[in-house]
């Protein structure tokens, strides 16, 4: 028995003694990061936004079903006719209900949508981001460690097949066939972000196989497999993490595009949602504290995914 | 004749959070007229510091702290007809020049100092085969060079002159209608050569002159300079760190380590009758084609990063020899013929003696011995990783 | 070569070659040119014994890194056979692969490229060791890097196991590539310039590590280097290449002190030294290593020889042929013509040819007239020539002032051939050593054809 925990403790032991020069590391990193008041910013954001994400209920003022002068549901009376003419509300502080951010055409709060949204765009910015690098970046890699050779070359044709494909009508005819779900939109969207991806890591890993620690892995015996993921990915990765927060950035954008459009998903609250909503129901120029926010996240959570992205570069690409 | 007095010369490049570098610390030495003075020293030990701040190439951040540069030269604008400096610019305290004519290079701002260049002082860069202009015929790059710094002359005379040069580099004078990329290696670095002497300079500083060119070109770059300085008496200072090379073109010489002369003289008696802990060790790692059986001894531990150096010598940490005085104070220039004959460490006074920046400068006979065997070095203990 | 081992050797290379750019692009097909390769290694031969310390010395474009490479499998040769103790090494099976890459590793020049900046000291270290399937677990593993890592002179070794290449200097970093190297106790290491990066002072350190190694492990170097000094202090033995061929090969001492082959003479003489300081003599050898892509015909160094051999029926003296031979081929690179003589004789083929006749040598080797004119002309009278071979010249410069310089080119090569142009020289042994120069197989002036299996070249 003593020996059993002894192991198991010898194990958690060189686990640790594994992962401590990568902690350290990571934490200089971090220090580097921090230097750029921008990715702080963006990383501030991206906290705020992940925190609404996954406890909405903690921020937002009412839950989405909220009602203005019936509050929460069930709702036990209707709204008369006087209240619904007073609806879109501009913001109120108490009287006659508290909405920070005043409502909607329909008497739901802006504030409380807007946070409960944030869950929305956060699951497709990362998702999508996610996607097109598992597809671009091993594709990538692939196609430039035999670059010039036939590999390379089918994959850099599909490529540049792809390229053909126009982006929003692309989403709108996919989207119109396989229906509007958030699992489409994100296809979709990963679909055509994973190109620049794959050129850019393709570029990266042809001039990285001709190092010389490339070649020494080779003397070493490895097999290309290894040498592409163990010895070349490695290097890669950092401009696949700016590209990751990059098409993010472009996935939160092209949902809200979509929504606006008319094309989202209706049964999840999103910013873009919201967009088409004020569209929808005319008051675009009337509502401002309805029209505003929305678009003042969205581009909030944008601007974060490509601050953090700059800040990246920075740090795996020192000029210094 | 002294051409270049180098006088305490410390020069430092700053650095964020408000720290210099001390790349070149209170050097001293003299280049005569007509003679090869060599800067020796590896990488970091701020020989090319001190050689590009002689014609103030410095990068931005790089300033003369505090000593000077005096050379046997003036602007154009500050001589009489005889090419001296005239009288009252010696006088008036404004001027950098001295009684006896010399000019301080230091004080000189931008504008004065392109007056020096390549018609007093030439350079030739490291890589130099690098530093022609591919969309110029070279011909014409050495033409504008002298064009631009004897403006009376005319065109056909400066073609004519830059002609002559190729020439004598031993490059045919119809190359000069060529471009770079149609000269070969060596012979693009005899063009530098023939740029460099276009102004017919007094002093010619060659950086890395041999680097990067294969050994038989090398050899006939080498013999290059020596036919240049034969041809127009030019002074040249030779910065490598490379030290057989010196040991063959050098009239006298400088080691430098970590921004300090660690010894300077006549290039036979540095070789011959070394007396600096780390010209020994320098020595004793270089191999020689010559010899069958050698042993070589390299000097354990790194060169020294010189931001804020901490007092003492320089070489403390690596050098085996080191005693207590060492630390405190990094040792002055002592005479090494009197400390030979009298046995005890006197300061130098003269700058062209044979000098050496060591404390144990008195106990030479046994340094000597004692740095060719390998257990003397290996077996310190280098606190610096 | 010395042959006093009973065993198999070690390393066999036979006629080795190694081209590049075989193919070409469609427009040149199209166009029916034929493809210019780049012949990197020509037909190299040389065996290596276990326990020896071979160099490889030449300069740029000589072919020593591709050579290098070859050894190790990082390249196929075109032609010809490699053999690592006796397995040929172009047709491995898997097991027979596996083996050859636990016994051969390569030690490589740049110690800042040469170690993956995303993998620490311990994972490059122990990578060979997983790749070879090496040690029992994560623990035996790192055992075993810490005792390399002891032995190539990186101690406290746990200091150094988690630290990143950019936390370390130049000669640590090479090092840790020794290490990296040694770790599963290979039998033959190719180094490829392993101490030209470093600082000056450290190389000696490197280099008597692994003078070390070699006895604690039991190792077989080849040694690649353009620093005949460092070739000279840590190889018994070395082979000296020029554009892709072996010139000569044999003790190092002897190859030193008494070379046989022209270029290697030129090399050891170019080299500067403490000991010979200004005495030195300089080499004797005209122009620069010409692009490997063009190489010339027959013996590569023909063109900068200084022993060029004339041929049968030359009257005149060695020397006068050299110099016609270079005016030859100043004519035939278009590098003499009416600019080349001074304005007031521009006419006067006399004084071409004097200015032609010259030798773009150092000082001690030119004549007294070359040397008082600064390289410009020589006395004509002076250069022992046949007088129908006068004459030929003569009439060259005559045809380049009118204009002609095709038939005075074609005039020169009929007039002054040579066996170094047409032949290319197969290695011979003469006084223990192998060298592939004419001079040396019978190829004299005078002498009939005695040459056995020369090939030729076009």
């Amino acid at each position: 028995m003593a020996t059993e925990s002894s192991s198991q403790q010898s194990n958690v032991e060189s686990l640790k003694e594994r992962w401590r020069p990568r902690i350290e590391r990571f934490r200089r990193g971090w220090s580097r990061f921090t230097e750029h008041r921008i990715g702080v910013l963006g990383l501030v954001i991206l906290a705020v936004f992940t925190a609404w994400s996954i406890a909405p209920s903690l921020f937002a003022p009412h839950s989405t079903q909220w009602t203005a002068y019936l509050g929460e549901p069930p709702h036990d009376a209707r709204l008369t006719a006087e209240q619904v003419r007073s609806l879109p509300h501009a913001p109120a502080f108490g009287d006659p209900f508290f909405a920070p951010l005043g409502t909607n055409a329909n008497g739901n709060g802006i504030a409380s949508l807007v946070v409960y949204s944030a869950r929305t765009a956060m699951y497709i910015g990362l998702a999508a981001g996610t996607l097109s690098s598992l597809v671009g970046v091993p594709l990538g890699l692939i196609s430039g460690f035999y670059g010039d050779t036939w590999i390379d070359e089918t994959i850099q044709r599909f490529v540049d097949i792809m390229y053909g494909l126009p982006f929003l009508p692309f989403l709108i005819v996919l989207v119109a066939v396989r229906g509007i779900t958030t699992t489409n939109i994100i296809i979709g969207i990963a679909v055509t972000s994973w190109l620049n991806n794959c050129i850019t890591i393709r570029g990266e890993t042809l001039s990285l196989r001709e190092r010389a620690y490339v070649e020494a892995a080779k003397v070493g015996g490895a097999s290309d497999t290894r040498i592409i993921f163990r010895h070349i990915m490695p290097n890669v990765l950092p401009i696949a993490f700016v590209f990751l927060a990059q098409d993010a950035a472009g996935a939160v954008i092209a949902q809200a595009s979509l929504a606006y459009l008319g094309l989202a998903d209706f049964t999840a609250n999103s910013w873009g949602l919201m967009l088409q909503n004020i569209k929808a129901s005319g008051y675009v120029f009337e509502a401002w504290w309805w029209l505003l926010p929305p678009g003042i996240m969205l581009m909030l959570l944008a601007a974060a995914f490509y601050f953090i992205g700059f800040s990246m570069e920075d740090v795996t690409n020192p000029q210094r | 004749m002294t051409l270049l007095e180098v006088n305490d010369l410390s020069i430092r490049y700053r650095v964020d959070d408000d720290e210099a570098v001390h790349a070149v610390d209170d050097v001293s030495f003299s280049i005569e007229r007509g003679e090869t003075y060599g800067l020796v020293g590896e990488s970091g030990c701020g020989k090319t510091t001190m050689a590009k701040s002689v014609v103030d190439l410095l990068d931005a951040n790089g300033y003369v702290e505090s000593g000077e540069l005096w050379f046997d030269g003036t602007l154009p604008e500050w001589e009489d007809e005889r090419g001296e400096p005239r009288r009252e610019i010696i006088e008036d305290d404004r001027y950098p020049v001295r009684e006896d004519g010399m000019t301080d290079l230091a004080a000189l701002d931008e504008t004065q100092i392109r007056d020096v260049r390549w018609r007093d002082i030439a350079i030739i860069p490291q890589s130099a085969m690098n530093s022609l202009n591919p969309v110029y015929k070279v011909g014409d790059q050495i033409t504008e060079a002298i064009l631009r710094h004897e403006p009376e002359t005319t065109k056909a005379e400066a073609d004519e002159r830059a002609r002559d040069l190729l020439e004598r580099v031993g490059i045919e004078p119809d190359r000069a209608d060529d471009y770079a990329h149609q000269f070969s290696g060596g012979m693009k670095q005899r063009a530098v050569i023939a740029m460099a002497m276009a102004c017919n300079p007094d002093l010619l500083i060659a950086d890395e002159p041999t680097t990067a060119l294969d050994v038989i070109i090398q050899d006939r770059i080498l013999e290059e300079l020596e036919n240049i300085q034969e041809e127009f008496g030019v002074s040249i200072l030779v910065i490598s760190h490379d030290i057989s090379v010196m040991a063959e073109i050098c009239d006298r010489m400088a080691v430098m380590y970590g921004g300090k002369v660690m010894e300077s003289g006549r290039k036979d008696d540095i070789f011959e009758e070394t007396a600096n802990p780390y010209t020994l060790g320098l020595k004793n790692s270089f191999p020689t084609i010559t010899q069958s059986e050698q042993q070589l001894v390299s000097i354990p531990g790194t060169p020294p990063t010189l931001r804020e150096p901490e007092a003492g010598c320089r070489f403390r940490d690596r050098c085996p020899f080191a005693v207590e005085a060492c630390a405190s104070e990094h040792p002055p220039m002592y005479d090494v013929e009197s400390a030979e004959t009298s046995g005890r460490a006197r300061e130098a006074t003269d700058r062209r003696s044979h000098r050496s920046a060591c404390h144990r400068v008195d106990e030479l006979e046994l340094l000597r011995t004692e740095a060719l065997q390998e257990d003397t070095w290996t077996e310190q203990t280098i606190e610096s990783r | 070569m010395d042959r006093t081992d009973d065993r198999e050797p070690l390393v066999e290379v036979e006629n080795v070659s190694k081209l590049f750019d075989m193919s070409q692009g469609v427009v040149d097909t199209v166009l029916g040119r034929d493809p210019n390769p780049v012949r990197a290694v020509d037909d190299v031969s040389f065996t290596i014994e276990r326990g020896d310390v071979v160099g490889i010395a030449g300069e740029s474009g000589c072919g020593k890194t591709t050579l290098g490479k070859l050894l190790v499998q990082l390249y196929e040769p075109t032609e010809g056979s490699i053999r690592f103790d006796g397995t040929d090494v172009t047709s491995m099976t898997t097991a027979q692969e596996r083996e050859f890459r636990q016994r051969v590793q390569m030690i490589f020049q740049d110690p800042f490229e040469s170690l993956n900046p995303r993998m620490t000291v311990y994972d490059t270290v122990a990578e060979p060791l997983k790749l070879n399937d090496i040690g029992e677990g994560y623990d035996d593993r790192r055992e075993r890097v810490r005792d390399v890592l002891n032995d190539v002179g990186l101690a406290p070794a746990e200091v150094y196991l988690d630290s990143f290449p950019d936390e370390l200097s130049g000669g640590e970093r090479q090092r840790v590539a020794i290490a990296r190297a040694l770790v599963v106790d290979p039998d033959f290491v190719v180094a490829d310039e392993p101490v030209s990066m470093l600082d000056v002072s450290i190389r000696a350190g490197v280099l008597n590590l692994m003078k070390r190694l070699q006895d604690e492990y039991d190792l077989t170097y080849l040694f690649i280097s353009h620093d005949l000094s460092l070739i000279r202090y840590m190889c018994d033995r070395a082979g000296i290449m020029y554009l892709g061929n072996m010139v000569e090969q044999g003790r190092t001492d002897e190859l030193v002190e008494d070379p046989k082959h022209p270029y290697t003479e030129a090399l050891f003489d170019a080299v500067p030294d403490v000991e010979l300081g200004d005495e030195r003599r300089r080499a004797n050898a005209t122009g620069e290593v010409p692009s490997p892509r063009n190489p010339p015909s027959g013996c590569r160094y023909h063109p900068r020889c200084a022993h060029i051999i004339p041929p049968d029926g030359w009257t005149g003296s060695q020397e006068a042929f050299r110099r016609a031979f270079q005016f030859k081929l100043k004519v035939r690179r278009g590098e003499l013509g009416p600019g080349s003589v001074d304005e007031g004789v521009a006419d006067d083929p006399e004084e071409l040819v004097a200015h032609g006749l010259t030798l773009d040598v150092p000082d001690e080797y030119q004549s007294r007239t070359e040397v008082e004119t600064g390289g410009h002309r020589v006395d004509l009278s002076a250069v022992d020539l046949p007088p129908d071979a006068r004459q030929v010249l003569l009439d060259a410069a005559q045809s380049i002032f009118d204009g002609d310089v095709e038939s005075a080119a074609a005039a020169l090569d009929e007039r002054f051939t040579t066996v170094c142009e047409s032949d290319r020289p197969a290695p011979r042994p003469a006084d223990g050593r192998d060298v592939a120069c004419h001079l040396y197989d019978g190829g004299g002036p005078g002498a009939t054809d005695s040459r056995v299996g020369a090939p030729t070249d076009d």
